[in-house]
């Protein structure tokens, strides 16, 4: 191996020394170090040397630091060792010579391509003494790289066609589309999405006013609820199928903390349902009903967001495509619409709010509309009326003139309108995959974890446990997954996939539930005040016993005391007994001791 | 009406450099002519047992929209994504030595892809292929008897490049298998390509299944999308080798057979030779990639022309990098004989510009899209179902919201009820403990007390006799003293 890397570096140095002498060439220095770099921790099996014949090909570093990473994964997963051989020709025709060179030198060289190292020299025949050992008994799945260039510059092979192949198929299979729409009632939720399909998919107001007088209103909700209304519309020959996802009943409440939940859990319900059916063994009938995007109403206020926009917001925009729009624009004059999207903009980058934060990350020009000008004001109308130029169009009819849905004079509904359905539906669906692998990865840990706990608390696993053995998934199975390096796992992941299954996670996340958890909260305080009150009720059961304790006592010491003071009594009783019977057989002896009693005595001792 | 259903899943990094590919998107599974491979998955479901769950009842509403949208746009933003994210093929080419395999690459992608370098049958390759099989006749030659079967090793050779045209990249990955059908016994020779298909398959799952997978875009597909397999020009049909090939691999990747090196077969005799190859391939029960005839949906036109393509099964073609002047002068792509040049882009004369259509023009989305939603769903089901996992049809299930979030309040309160309930068993459990607890202390000090009582008031009755009686013999003493003995007072002392 030692020797291995002495040749190695030997080649190293022959590249760096030919590179001056040959003006067409030039070799990137810090790459090259780069490339020496990162191909040090793999170069027990192997390296590659790259010859960098122009720049004008695609980015160096980036195919050395591409191919570095594909080969750092191959050998984490396979035995398969690969040889990775990349080889530019000069764009410019003139140029093609020493690529030339490089295919006739390694033609002239071929056990490189079969060995462990492989070295493209640039030059000619300089390696040749270098040739390095062949290792023909293992048998390799080559992975080379070429870049050659077109034979003939004027024919297509037709790869330029592709595009139009995924057009019609995309025109064959149709589309689907998930809108969610958030905010107050009486914002123009519903008139906005009948506006932007000309045609009413949402229960009109007016339809249901009579069903609301009988019924008084949703307003009387005390939470916000969820409605989906699906409908496959076409247009063009092109259908769609759109789902919208309204909420009434947001932000209605007095008290509208936890307004946002129901939504929030929506939308994780859909990647959680959408997981599992990923994850089957048969997914056909798969239907992805995840939320694509949201649109945030914002009351046309001027002053700014409520701090119930701003939570709802914060909360939408870490799980969901969010679009915040001003709602009615009509209300506001121009000036003061230009000042209330600075605020909106400015309070949403203070608070961090990340408008379509993945699409904004891919920096694709086509997008650029999302961002452009948002917040969108816009116009709901869904009839029509006379304009000033007496054309028919969606408007909202006021005594001083008419307010035009599709004027951009008027309101944003237009380019709104286009970001949506014509520039970024695409967009707006493909990159809700991010967010999922977000919701989707922090669910498969928190599975992977259940079993992992399960393991060590053996009642993790209730139910199955008959049927986990019959199939052969036995506990056994679990305690042999790399919980340290869960993707090494590979498919042995799906046995904890099968245990915590989706009946098993839906309890388990049931208890994320902010409100459950807000909920617990309360009834944890309210528990609390009960073991308060029974404390109390102990504690002062303890004074009043020790109260009586100390009671007792007294009457204990009083007792003793009078115990001691009797057998005092008593001793001395005693002692003047002994004294006067001692005095009473030697008188003078008492008397000398003690003369006042003896004096005392006398009458008694002398009385008989 | 067909609704897209999306599905991105990653892949390992499989080649060298960076490419965005399009790794797009499942739809509805498009009958693609391979209902073998969808029954299959209903037999798996079936086996299972178990049905997917009535739908609730969903107000659908169906409507044509007259008025301005714009999501007619749509295929023309898929148009822009696709560029932006580029394209991959992953071409799996079996053959023969010599049939020419190289070099219908080469004409068909325009570029020198496999040179002598590259070329696993170049000189070189060969000067190493003939000292191999010395060795192995070497060890043949084992007075024991073993039978060396190293000869029949079939390399795995991939080779990659990214072809640009009008600002669409497209990422190939050509895997060869060179030593396909070299060998004598050639019994085993599908075996390490099978393995090959599958192993690109796994790699694939195993990227799907990831804890972390890679973001979106920068996944990469090393998947087989197609296999062009190769066969001799001999008239006789197939071989048992072809056979036992395509018979192998037909289920796991899109099946396209091509007749090589057709310039030395007549017209009639390609006529022949196709009609005994589809028999044959028809009697071993080998399905063939087709591309999908949409006959509501399409033109006329586009129906025909699918309908001949899939008449020229198998392409009968003939590769040449090399330009040559035809007989009226144009410059064409094409090999020259002495009675005649045969151009390779007319299609009368080779049926490489059908084969061109299929893989490139017209198809390869098409080939892509079968290998997602069709190869790999199958390959996958079949393996996660070996492994043991079933099927739980119920999580396809589509709830509605409102009843649900009724049923999750519900279990809110289930929950909180059981909580509170255990907190308060737990609760009752400690008051009662420590009311015990107080109780028996409470008792404990009234007994303790009460004896302490008992004992000190005996003993301070038993002092006040005492007492009493010695006052009283106090009293007493001088008029007992007179008289008293001493035993006597002794005796009172005790």
């Amino acid at each position: 191996m030692l020797k291995k890397q002495q040749e190695r570096s030997r080649l190293f140095d022959k590249l760096k020394i030919t590179i001056p002498e040959n003006n067409s060439l030039e070799i990137n220095d810090t790459s090259m170090g780069q490339e020496t770099k990162n191909s040090k921790p793999i170069q027990k099996k192997k390296y590659q040397t790259v010859t960098h014949a122009t720049d004008s090909l695609p980015s160096y570093e980036e195919i050395i630091s591409k191919s570095t990473e594909y080969k750092d994964e191959q050998l984490d997963n396979s035995s398969q060792s690969t040889v990775g051989l990349v080889v530019f020709a000069k764009n410019d025709k003139n140029q093609a010579a020493p690529s030339e060179k490089l295919i006739s030198g390694m033609r002239q060289n071929p056990e490189m391509l079969n060995s462990d190292l492989a070295a493209v020299e640039v030059g000619t025949k300089a390696n040749t003494e270098n040739s390095l050992p062949k290792n023909e008994d293992v048998q390799e799945s080559k992975n080379v790289f070429v870049v050659a260039e077109p034979l003939d510059s004027d024919r297509l092979v037709g790869i330029g066609e592709l595009p139009l192949q995924k057009m019609k198929l995309t025109a064959r299979n149709g589309a689907y589309f998930n809108l969610m729409v958030v905010g107050q009632s009486g914002l123009g939720k519903t008139t906005f999405i009948n506006t932007l399909f000309g045609t009413s998919i949402l229960p009109n107001i007016w339809n249901q006013i009579e069903s609301l007088m009988k019924t008084p209103n949703v307003t009387f909700n005390k939470t916000t609820s969820i409605v989906r209304h699906t409908s496959i519309l076409e247009e063009k020959d092109i259908s769609l199928k759109f789902t919208v996802i309204d909420t009434p009943g947001f932000g209605d409440c007095s008290n509208n903390s936890f307004s946002w939940e129901p939504i929030t859990n929506y939308i994780d319900e859909q990647f959680r349902s959408y997981m599992f059916q990923e994850e089957q063994p048969d997914r056909s009938p798969i239907e992805d009903r995840r939320v694509h995007c949201c649109l945030y109403f914002i009351q046309p206020s001027n002053k700014g967001l409520s701090t119930l926009d701003i939570e709802s917001m914060k909360e939408i925009s870490k799980r969901v495509n969010l679009i915040p729009i001003i709602a009615k624009g009509d209300g506001l004059l121009p000036k003061d619409l230009q000042i209330f999207k600075k605020t909106i903009r400015s309070i949403l980058q203070a608070q961090n709010i990340k408008i379509c934060e993945f699409i904004q990350k891919e920096k694709d020009p086509g997008c650029s509309l999302i961002f452009k000008d948002f917040p969108y004001s816009i116009i709901g109308s869904e009839s029509k009326t006379l304009n000033e130029e007496h054309k028919l169009v969606y408007g909202r009819k006021y005594k001083w003139g008419v307010s035009e849905v599709e004027n951009e004079k008027h309101c944003d509904f237009v380019k709104l309108r286009n970001v949506l359905m014509k520039e970024n539906l695409v967009d707006l669906v493909l990159s809700t995959e991010a967010y999922y692998e977000k919701c989707r990865t922090k669910l498969l840990e928190t599975r992977i974890l259940q079993a992992k706990d399960s393991l060590i608390n053996v009642s993790g696993v209730k139910k199955k446990d008959e049927e986990v053995i019959n199939i052969g998934i036995t506990k056994k199975g679990l305690s042999e997954l790399d919980f340290d390096n869960l993707n090494s796992n590979k498919l042995d992941n799906y046995k904890c996939y099968y245990i915590f299954d989706k009946l098993y996670m839906d309890e388990l996340v049931i208890e994320w539930s902010p409100i459950f958890i807000h909920k617990q909260w309360e009834a944890k305080q309210k528990f609390n005040e009960i073991v308060l009150l029974e404390e109390k009720k102990f504690k002062d059961w303890k004074k009043a016993l020790f109260n009586r304790q100390t009671g007792f006592n007294i009457e204990i010491e009083n007792l003793h005391k009078k115990v001691k003071l009797l057998q005092k009594n008593c001793q001395e009783l005693e002692k003047n007994i002994n004294m006067s019977r001692e005095l009473f057989n030697h008188p003078h002896k008492l008397a000398m001791k003690n003369p006042i009693l003896a004096k005392e005595l006398s009458p008694k001792l002398y009385h008989n | 009406m067909s609704v897209e259903v999306k599905k991105e899943v990653p892949s390992e990094n499989q080649l060298l450099r960076e490419t965005k590919t399009n790794n797009s998107d499942v739809s509805h599974l498009v009958n693609n002519g391979n209902s073998d491979v969808l029954t299959n998955t209903e037999n798996a479901i079936n086996i299972e047992g178990q049905v997917i769950p009535p739908q609730p009842e969903l107000k659908i509403i169906r409507r044509k929209i007259n008025g301005y949208v714009g999501f007619a746009n749509l295929p023309k933003q898929w148009h822009r994504k696709s560029i932006r994210r580029g394209f991959c093929l992953n071409l799996l080419c079996v053959g023969q030595r010599g049939l020419g395999k190289s070099t219908l690459i080469n004409t068909l992608f325009n570029k020198r892809l496999y040179d002598d370098v590259n070329d696993p049958f170049s000189e070189i390759e060969l000067e190493k292929d003939i000292a191999r099989k010395l060795q192995n006749i070497s060890i043949d030659d084992d007075p024991n008897g073993v039978v060396n079967t190293n000869d029949n090793k079939v390399a795995i050779k991939a080779l990659s490049t990214e072809i640009e045209e009008n600002g669409v990249k497209l990422k190939l990955t050509v895997i060869d298998t060179p030593g396909f059908g070299d060998s004598i016994d050639n019994s085993d020779s599908w075996k390490p390509i099978v393995k090959e298909i599958d192993s690109r398959f796994d790699q694939y799952l195993d990227a799907e299944n990831r804890i972390n997978r890679t973001p979106l875009g920068s996944r990469e597909d090393p998947r087989v999308h197609a296999c062009l397999y190769f066969i001799e020009p001999t008239v006789h049909g197939l071989r048992s080798l072809d056979i036992e090939f395509c018979t192998q691999v037909y289920s796991k990747c899109n099946l396209i057979p091509i007749i090589a090196k057709s310039d030395i077969l007549t017209d009639e005799e390609i006529e022949h030779f196709k009609k005994i190859i589809m028999i044959q391939l028809n009697e071993a029960g080998v399905e063939l990639f087709q591309p999908p005839i949409y006959e509501k949906s399409d033109d006329i036109e586009t129906v025909n022309s699918t309908k001949n393509l899939i008449d020229k099964y198998p392409f009968a073609v003939t590769a040449s990098i090399d330009l040559v002047q035809a007989l009226d002068g144009r410059v064409v792509r094409g090999r020259a004989y002495p009675w005649g040049c045969i151009e390779i882009d007319n299609a009368s004369h080779s049926d490489f510009i059908y084969l061109s259509d299929l893989l490139i023009r017209q198809y390869m989305e098409e080939l892509r899209e079968k290998t997602n939603n069709v190869l790999y769903e199958n390959y996958r089901s079949n393996k996660l179902f070996a492994l043991g996992i079933k099927q739980d049809n119920s999580v396809f299930r589509e709830y509605d919201p409102a009843t649900r979030s009724i049923e999750e309040r519900k279990l809110h309160e289930a929950k909180l009820a059981k909580l509170e309930s255990e907190m308060k068993s737990v609760f009752q459990q400690k008051v009662s403990e420590k009311e015990k607890k107080l109780q028996k202390s409470e008792a404990e000090l009234f007994a303790r007390h009460k004896e302490m009582k008992e004992k000190l008031t005996k003993q301070l009755k038993a002092l006040e006799e005492k007492k009493n009686q010695l006052e009283h013999s106090m009293v007493n003493a001088a008029s007992v003293s007179a008289s008293s003995q001493p035993t006597k007072k002794k005796g009172f002392l005790r």
